[in-house]
């Protein structure tokens, strides 16, 4: 069953097309990579999915549902959580306080709230730090309270936006691991990432992107040797050696 | 005597602000348990003194100054739900306190409606003006918001100012409104003794605490809260954050607007430039800021700092050196946002639960011993 279907999405910024005509699909309980250059559009289709910005034209549709017009909060409750790419902690808070706002989404009561989010404090190894300023905390630590918290919103679908950006090796083993976790919870996963290393170890299918277009589209072995993305990524000298 | 009392119910204050950073430090159940006590102890104590105060303060113009302490504390806290929890810096409250006092003050007057009466729906008018001042101005950021407010402050004023009748109300522009002190009474919610007053706005100041409590700790504190420091990551968390401050908004007004009346019902005579002026609007953000702005504590404990500098340099500078508070409250809010720039209840709450940590170890050693 597909848990998100893109249709033909465009997003224009005045003259700039900033994502032009792109078709995805995401499986249930699939972890769906998407790569591309700087400037790419990745997390311009993001937004648009997310509710930030609604798509000037095509058709997003969620479990089922067309949620082209829906604002970021309604989409939250739908099931359909996000990480930011440069990380929005409420920083003068605890880090518990910060996953119970996210825990809030699908309960009215503080003491339930907390429960839950000390819960996904503990799946997600970080009941540690729970009491810790979340401004205070390290880059790798920030990534992992993003996560936190969308994850305490119980979503059907995570959109991270490289939330492995700025880590040491060690740590993106760890976040590696993390995201496979939650997908053995039953959360579906799409991912914008950079790091080549770990998009091709936790993708099931990847999609490529350059200038708005989709230009490939497979599991990572078959993504890897193509055509179109060593050119994209490397230059066109190197295109066909 | 009354400086013992200020310094103590600020206390409180500033425990019940930190009761939630207690749970899992790793301090064993029985000593949490004691410090609990304690705290409750303490609360018990300070509400004694606050209640029996007027008991030991027989002095009309010292109590008159606590009152106006209890009043400027209580509006303090109710601005404290927008300016200080949902993170916008609303600079026109004097609009809802002008609102509550003509509401009550023109219904009493006229149609001999009992003020109690008036300030409920004085209150339900400004939510509806709250709620019409912040639909487009929640927009804003920062500075903008706050000049947005004082625009519609002033006009307000400028329109009260100059407006004799309101269809039958009468107004009366400029002179304001004169309430004769006739019959007295709870009813007519006026008095001949200041005591009465004075257990009013405590009762009034306790209630406006305890809401306030309560909402830190429900969701929508937290949706507040979150909104107010990162809108974009609160909205993809499920929040909508217009909707969560425009109800902040609605509260804030409503209480606010309570105050006015008692202000009118206080001091028996309202005109605009002394009710809906940006001065009050003005003193009240100060007293936030200097307290500790989106803290329980923080509004009290800067009513009992600066009011007292207000009515002191009005006493003894008024002839002189006229507005001589404004500028020590300068002063106060350069030093505060230097050195303490989440206003002076985090040192004093610091110091409390240190206090509150060493007597409890005292006291279960004598226990254990």
């Amino acid at each position: 069953m597909k848990i998100l279907e893109v249709t033909d999405m465009v997003m224009k910024f005045g003259g700039l097309t900033a994502v032009d005509k792109l078709n995805l699909s995401i499986d249930q309980g699939e972890i769906l990579g998407l790569i591309g250059p700087n400037g790419a559009g990745k997390s311009t289709a993001f937004n648009c999915i997310a509710g930030v910005h609604p798509p000037t034209q095509g058709r997003i549709v969620f479990n089922g549902q067309t949620i082209n017009h829906q604002k970021p909060w309604n989409l939250c409750k739908k099931g359909l959580a996000r990480t930011f790419q440069i990380v929005k902690p409420f920083a003068a808070k605890s880090v518990l306080y910060n996953v119970m706002v996210g825990a809030f989404a699908t309960t009215d009561n503080t003491s339930k709230a907390e429960d839950k989010a000390l819960a996904v404090l503990k799946t997600l190894n970080f009941e540690g730090r729970k009491d810790t300023k979340a401004g205070n905390l390290t880059i790798a630590d920030r990534k992992r309270l993003e996560i936190a918290r969308a994850v305490a919103t119980e979503p059907k679908l995570l959109l991270l936006d490289e939330v492995m950006a700025g880590l040491r090796p060690a740590e993106v083993d760890e976040m590696v691991q993390i995201i496979q976790h939650l997908r053995q919870t039953g959360i579906t996963v799409f991912v914008i990432e950079h790091i080549m290393r770990a998009i091709m170890a936790l993708s099931d299918r990847i999609v490529v992107i350059h200038f708005g277009k989709k230009i490939a589209q497979g599991t990572p072995r078959e993504v890897a040797s193509n055509k179109n993305v060593i050119k994209a990524y490397l230059g066109d000298e190197y295109g066909i050696s | 005597m009354t400086g013992k009392e200020y310094s103590e119910s600020g206390r409180t204050m500033a425990l019940a602000d930190k009761g939630f950073s207690h749970a899992g430090t790793g301090i064993s159940l029985e000593k949490k348990i004691l410090k609990d006590t304690m705290n409750k102890v303490f609360l018990a104590l300070v509400a004694v003194l606050a209640f029996g105060l007027p008991l030991i303060v027989k002095s009309p113009t010292w109590l008159h100054m606590i009152i106006l302490m209890y009043f400027y504390a209580y509006l303090t806290t109710s601005w404290n739900m927008v300016g200080g929890f949902a993170g916008v810096l609303p600079l026109g409250h004097a609009v809802f306190i002008g609102i509550g006092a003509y509401t009550s003050t023109i219904l009493s007057l006229q149609y001999g409606i009992s003020p109690w009466i008036g300030m409920i729906l004085g209150g339900i008018i400004s939510i509806f003006v709250g709620v019409l001042i912040g639909l487009p101005t929640f927009k804003m950021r920062g500075a903008y918001f706050a000049l947005a407010t004082i625009a519609f402050a002033e006009g307000f004023r400028v329109m009260v100012e100059n407006i004799d009748y309101l269809g039958p109300l009468k107004i009366n522009g400029p002179r304001g409104l004169q309430i004769p002190p006739l019959n007295t009474g709870l009813s007519n919610f006026m008095f001949t003794g200041k005591e009465p007053y004075y257990y009013i706005i405590l009762i009034m100041l306790i209630a406006v605490l305890a809401v306030t409590w309560f909402i830190s700790r429900s969701k929508l504190g937290y949706y507040l809260n979150a909104g107010g420091e990162e809108p974009e990551a609160a909205m993809a968390l499920g929040i909508n954050v217009s909707r969560a401050k425009l109800f902040a908004m609605a509260m804030s007004s409503f209480l606010t607007a309570l105050a006015g009346t008692f202000y009118a019902q206080f001091s028996l005579f309202i005109h605009p430039k002394s009710i809906i002026s940006l001065d009050t609007s003005f003193e009240i953000a100060f007293i936030a800021l200097i307290g500790g702005r989106g803290s329980i504590a923080g509004p009290v404990l800067g009513a009992l700092l600066l009011r007292p500098v207000s009515d002191l340099s009005r006493i003894y500078f008024g002839d002189t050196l006229p507005g001589l508070h404004l500028i020590i409250y300068g002063v106060v809010l350069i030093l505060v946002m230097i050195y303490q720039p989440r206003g002076i209840q985090e040192s004093l709450t610091k110091i409390y639960d240190t206090v509150v940590d060493r007597l409890a170890d005292r006291l279960k050693k004598d226990g254990d011993a």
